[in-house]
């Protein structure tokens, strides 16, 4: 008798994973031959648990805003919309802020989004490259007249996360599980998130600051970066931006263009 | 021959860094999962450095999928390339089990360690995965032996003839995880004493030990899960010392990586392995 047609498929096997009603496959059995559902959810248990327990751990902050049970929820949904595609579960949790964005039961938290894009750039500021912020005798010899047409290079932990709410404000308070009484949900902040050493750290700083360091962060000139900034502001001083960037370790390099020196 | 004795060791974990470091601990080896060190940077790389100075590693990979029944994901076999050849661990072992496939061209990762039935063409399949795995890598690498819930009509093999197979073909070690074979042989009707009398022990490189979780299957009977979410069960202790008194002084494991403990608990789960060995009087296996 030739043998029968293999049944297993890994594509059917996963299928059914993240679905919690899904029958097991075609051939999935115990070991007396017979089809054993519950036997197959403990890997669909196994899987799901998994996944909601590493976007917990890489969402803290979002999950106590919106307590387990909602965070659970959303991470289901998640899971179905956004198949996990990469063995780094240190990573884990992608996209998370724009599918939150357009997750309706999440619209009545309308600062999740920015709240998970902020633990998003501190998971990615954990895991990055170690690059160590310019050394201050480097910067000591850096000809200040030819700074105006120099460009920056950032640590690749650097990232700036700008809000409509009090972002920095929210995300301390429930990441440190404090109250949130207290906290202006109409106030604007914005966020600068770099890890200098080993620890990240997120400053709260001026939303004047966005503009200009959005501009150097895509490469222009300090010059260029300064227009920015005298756009919103004619009284503004372009020289705290550079210290604040100095003083937190955000800088790697800074790179005088005309001479093309490294 | 089996392979070298590495002593005693537990799972590494971040929270315990501080108390290994300032204590020392009477371990052999440190072992991490792989994947947790893809990372470019950062604390987790400086405290796996640090360990490496003091311990011998044990890298782990949970991810590469060698049971896939399509191609093994070449970026992610050289990322465990990177960290294997950053660390210059003793050992590197792999799971024979399936976390990824790409039937559709497009990968989806399901971060959990799924079975595979046993058939000529899933061995082939394995055995191309292995080899493949250690021409990359440049170095033997040790399968694990897996735990398991259900059972499949496709299946023409047992998972001794299957993993012997695989190891004859392919010279791989193999890891024997006395857990998983108590809770398979309670989930799939064996006998465990028999299994581990024919488990082909002369290629073990390590053991792993942890502790398991019970459930009920559709029938109202007792499955187990491999929880790794506390103490080494008595019946599992019951079994290595069968494997130990086989096999002699070998190269074993303490995982746990759910409610994880504090570091005395771990570390007295670590030394109640090292006792028993010492206990039965086992020799070192190794040329010593």
């Amino acid at each position: 008798m030739p043998p029968s047609k293999s049944l297993f498929s890994h594509s059917k096997f996963a299928a059914g994973l993240f679905d919690p009603d899904a029958p097991a496959p075609a051939g999935v059995v115990d070991p007396n031959g017979t089809p054993a559902p519950k036997r197959y959810s403990v890997y669909k248990n196994n899987v799901v648990v998994s996944y909601l327990e590493a976007l917990a751990a890489a969402y803290p902050a979002c999950k106590n805003l919106v307590g387990e049970a909602f965070f659970n929820a959303i991470g289901r949904s998640y899971l179905q919309k956004v198949p996990p595609k990469s063995q780094l579960m240190i990573l884990f949790g992608e996209g998370f802020s724009d599918f939150v964005k357009d997750y309706p039961p999440a619209l009545q938290v309308p600062f999740l989004p920015d709240i998970a894009k902020l633990e998003r750039a501190w998971r990615l500021a954990y895991h990055s490259a170690d690059i160590a912020p310019i050394s201050a005798e480097k910067l000591g010899t850096l000809p200040t007249d030819e700074l105006g047409e120099a460009t920056i290079t950032f640590l690749p932990s650097v990232a700036l996360v700008r809000s409509g709410f009090p972002v920095f404000s929210l995300w301390h308070a429930a990441t440190n599980q404090h109250s949130l009484d207290g906290i202006d949900p109409q106030h604007a902040e914005t966020t600068l998130i770099v890890r200098p050493d080993l620890q990240v750290d997120v400053h709260n700083i001026a939303i004047e600051f966005a503009a200009p360091i959005q501009a150097l962060m895509a490469g222009e000139t300090l010059n260029r970066a300064a227009e920015t900034g005298l756009i919103e502001n004619s009284n503004f001083d372009f020289s705290a931006i550079l210290s604040l960037l100095i003083q937190s370790g955000s800088i790697a390099n800074i790179k005088l263009c005309s001479r093309g020196t490294k | 021959m089996m392979g070298d004795y590495y002593g005693v060791g537990v799972g590494f974990k971040p929270e315990h860094f501080q108390s290994i470091i300032e204590t020392q601990p009477d371990l052999g080896f440190f072992e991490v999962h792989a994947e947790n060190y893809m990372g470019d940077g950062g604390a987790p790389h400086r405290m796996l450095g640090a360990l490496r100075e003091k311990f011998q590693l044990s890298i782990h990979g949970v991810g590469l999928s060698l049971g896939t029944m399509g191609e093994l994901d070449q970026h992610h076999l050289h990322r465990l390339k990177t960290v294997v050849d950053r660390y210059q661990p003793a050992l590197v072992s792999e799971h024979l089990a399936w976390s990824s496939h790409d039937e559709a061209k497009n990968l989806v990762f399901l971060n959990d360690l799924l079975p595979i039935p046993y058939t000529q063409e899933t061995l082939d399949r394995v055995v191309e995965h292995v080899d493949q795995t250690q021409t990359t890598l440049g170095r033997q690498i040790l399968v694990e032996n897996p735990s398991t819930y259900v059972a499949f009509t496709d299946t023409q093999m047992s998972e001794i003839e299957f993993i012997t197979q695989m190891q004859k073909r392919t010279g791989c070690g193999l890891i024997l995880d006395v857990n998983n074979v108590y809770i398979s042989a309670n989930n799939q009707k064996m006998d465990a004493y028999a299994y581990l009398d024919a488990f082909p022990t002369h290629a073990v490189g390590e053991i792993h030990l942890a502790g398991h979780a019970e459930d009920v299957d559709d029938d109202g009977q007792p499955l187990l899960i491999d929880a790794h979410d506390r103490q080494v069960a008595p019946d599992v202790w019951s079994l290595y010392r069968h494997v130990i008194q086989n096999t002699g002084e070998t190269t074993t494991l303490i995982e746990w990586d759910n409610d994880v403990p504090d570091w005395p608990t771990l570390y007295k789960e670590a030394l109640a392995a090292k006792n028993l060995m010492a206990g039965i009087g086992a020799s070192t296996h190794a040329a010593q």
